[in-house]
């Protein structure tokens, strides 16, 4: 990659993109978007490859932290648009599709953290890092996020029982 | 301790955080704290099954492959450039250098001057991967150029330049294309690389190979004499901002140039010369640092290396040009009588 290899970034690319556009997927609630953002994400690392420290983050902390803020810069282009949301095409049951609305009823800060604490599983100093929010914060956003969550998608149930 | 002041512990404690003893032996007798961690435990499952149904794709898209093999670069028009609009009246003896950080982590360090005069007026100290445009001005045309150092081998250098011909006028390096056909060139210290410009004219390359980040820029003096200013990696500042870092390039000057830098607040040109010059005030230089005030706000102006020579305390010139479309750090040297007047 520091040398502009196109090996090198086939397979960095291999490895992480998936995870990288899930987590835009995800961010962005808009498939195109995730897709659009990732590229500027691999493109980034590819044009300015020293700017990634391997004593700071490990790769994949990297590219999403690149990520976190070009969804950010997104969020912040497209708040004026209603969001259409765009579920994972093969949802496979009512139970949760209904998490899948509970979560998306989450501001993109708290469900950005729960996600990449959840199905990344950083730890707080990792978050701290990516996030670049103090550690205190990271608690007190994930312990925000999981309360919410858990109240809507209890209320959710409520309704649907 | 209450479920309220213990609750957003157990998210903590769920994370596998450390938690004070008191909330964790409230949470694990409390009924209601654990039902929290047992909802929090399905919600993770929950969301890790939503991941899961998201599809991977793990090679490289066509559209993305197009972009990184378009103008490696094609950020530069972005970047730096300078001396637009001014570049007709710049000598040909004189060159402006862009600057912009190294993209490589190549062990091994080209430091070099370019420039359309044989004599290192600006350099600069780069690994391979470098990519760049350059932009020069001459008496009575202007030189862009695209150079890249391909690879730092032990006794030489692999470069990839091509440089033309531009009408006297305004030059920037946006204007300066990028799919220009290159040519390489094989360096070798302690030579100088004669590099033809398309429409007449020549560029001039000197250069030494490091194995370590050189921490004084090649061709500029250490001790400068009286009648010499050195700008060696020189930082400008404002309050609590940096309007430029020219961590990795300098220059120097003499009686009748000015060096010039470029910023990135928008602020745009700093000119500094030995001599008064139009629109300059007296500004102190002691050793390495230069302090002035123009228009009430104070900068000051840290160097590597001594400013300039002679006793200490000296005076030398300082001008703020805002008009200059200079964006970006940049670093360089020009005549005084060619400085364009601020508008």
């Amino acid at each position: 990659m520091s040398q502009h290899d196109p090996a090198a970034f086939e397979q960095l690319y291999g490895e992480h993109a998936s995870q990288v556009r899930n987590f835009l997927r995800f961010c962005t609630r808009d498939h195109a978007a995730a897709d659009d953002l990732m590229q500027e994400t691999f493109l980034q690392i590819w044009r300015r490859p020293d700017a990634f420290d391997p004593q700071r983050s490990g790769i994949r902390a990297y590219l999403l932290g690149i990520a976190r803020k070009k969804a950010a810069d997104w969020w912040r282009r497209n708040k004026t648009e209603a969001a259409q949301p765009t579920r994972a095409a093969t949802i496979r049951s009512e139970f949760q599709l209904e998490f899948a609305d509970a979560l998306e009823t989450l501001a993109p800060d708290l469900r950005i953290a729960l996600w990449l604490r959840e199905i990344e599983g950083y730890s707080y100093a990792e978050l701290a890092d990516i996030l670049e929010i103090p550690l205190g914060t990271v608690r007190s956003r994930l312990f925000a996020a999981r309360e919410q969550l858990r109240l809507i998608w209890n209320s959710q149930k409520e309704k649907t029982k | 301790m209450t479920c309220e002041e213990a609750s957003p512990l157990v998210s903590a404690l769920y994370d596998g955080e450390e938690i004070d003893s008191d909330a964790l032996q409230h949470i694990s007798n409390c009924p209601d704290c654990r039902k929290r961690m047992s909802a929090y435990e399905l919600m993770g499952c929950e969301m890790r099954l939503l991941a899961s149904c998201q599809t991977a794709r793990t090679s490289v898209p066509e559209q993305l492959k197009a972009r990184l093999a378009g103008p490696r670069f094609s950020v530069l028009p972005k970047l730096r450039w300078l001396i637009a609009g001014t570049v007709g009246a710049v000598l040909a003896t004189v060159a402006v250098v862009p600057i912009v950080r190294a993209q490589s982590e190549q062990p091994k360090w080209f430091q070099f001057s370019f420039g359309t005069a044989p004599q290192p007026l600006a350099s600069d100290a780069r690994r391979a991967g470098f990519d760049e445009i350059y932009v020069f001005g001459g008496s009575s045309y202007a030189v862009g150029a695209h150079l890249a150092i391909v690879s730092i081998e032990d006794n030489s250098v692999k470069l990839s330049v091509h440089a033309k011909q531009y009408p006297q006028g305004s030059l920037n390096s946006s204007q300066v294309k990028l799919d220009l056909d290159r040519h390489d060139f094989t360096y070798v210290p302690g030579e100088t690389l004669q590099i033809p410009v398309d429409g007449g004219g020549t560029l001039f390359l000197n250069g030494e190979i490091k194995d370590h980040q050189p921490k004084f820029a090649f061709g500029n003096p250490v001790e400068p004499e009286p009648n010499q200013l050195v700008l060696t990696c020189p930082i400008l500042i404002q309050g609590d901002s940096v309007l430029a870092n020219m961590d990795g390039g300098s220059t120097h000057i003499h009686a009748g140039e000015a060096a010039t830098i470029g910023t990135a607040q928008g602020q745009g040109a700093f000119d500094f010369a030995l001599e008064p010059f139009p629109g300059a005030v007296a500004a102190r230089a002691e050793w390495g640092r230069l302090k002035f005030s123009i228009d009430g706000i104070e900068y000051e102006l840290a160097g590597a290396s001594p400013l300039t020579g002679g006793e200490q305390p000296r005076t030398i010139w300082v001008r703020r040009d805002a008009s200059d479309p200079i964006k970006g750090w940049s670093i360089g040297a020009r005549s005084i009588s060619d400085l364009p007047s601020p508008k």
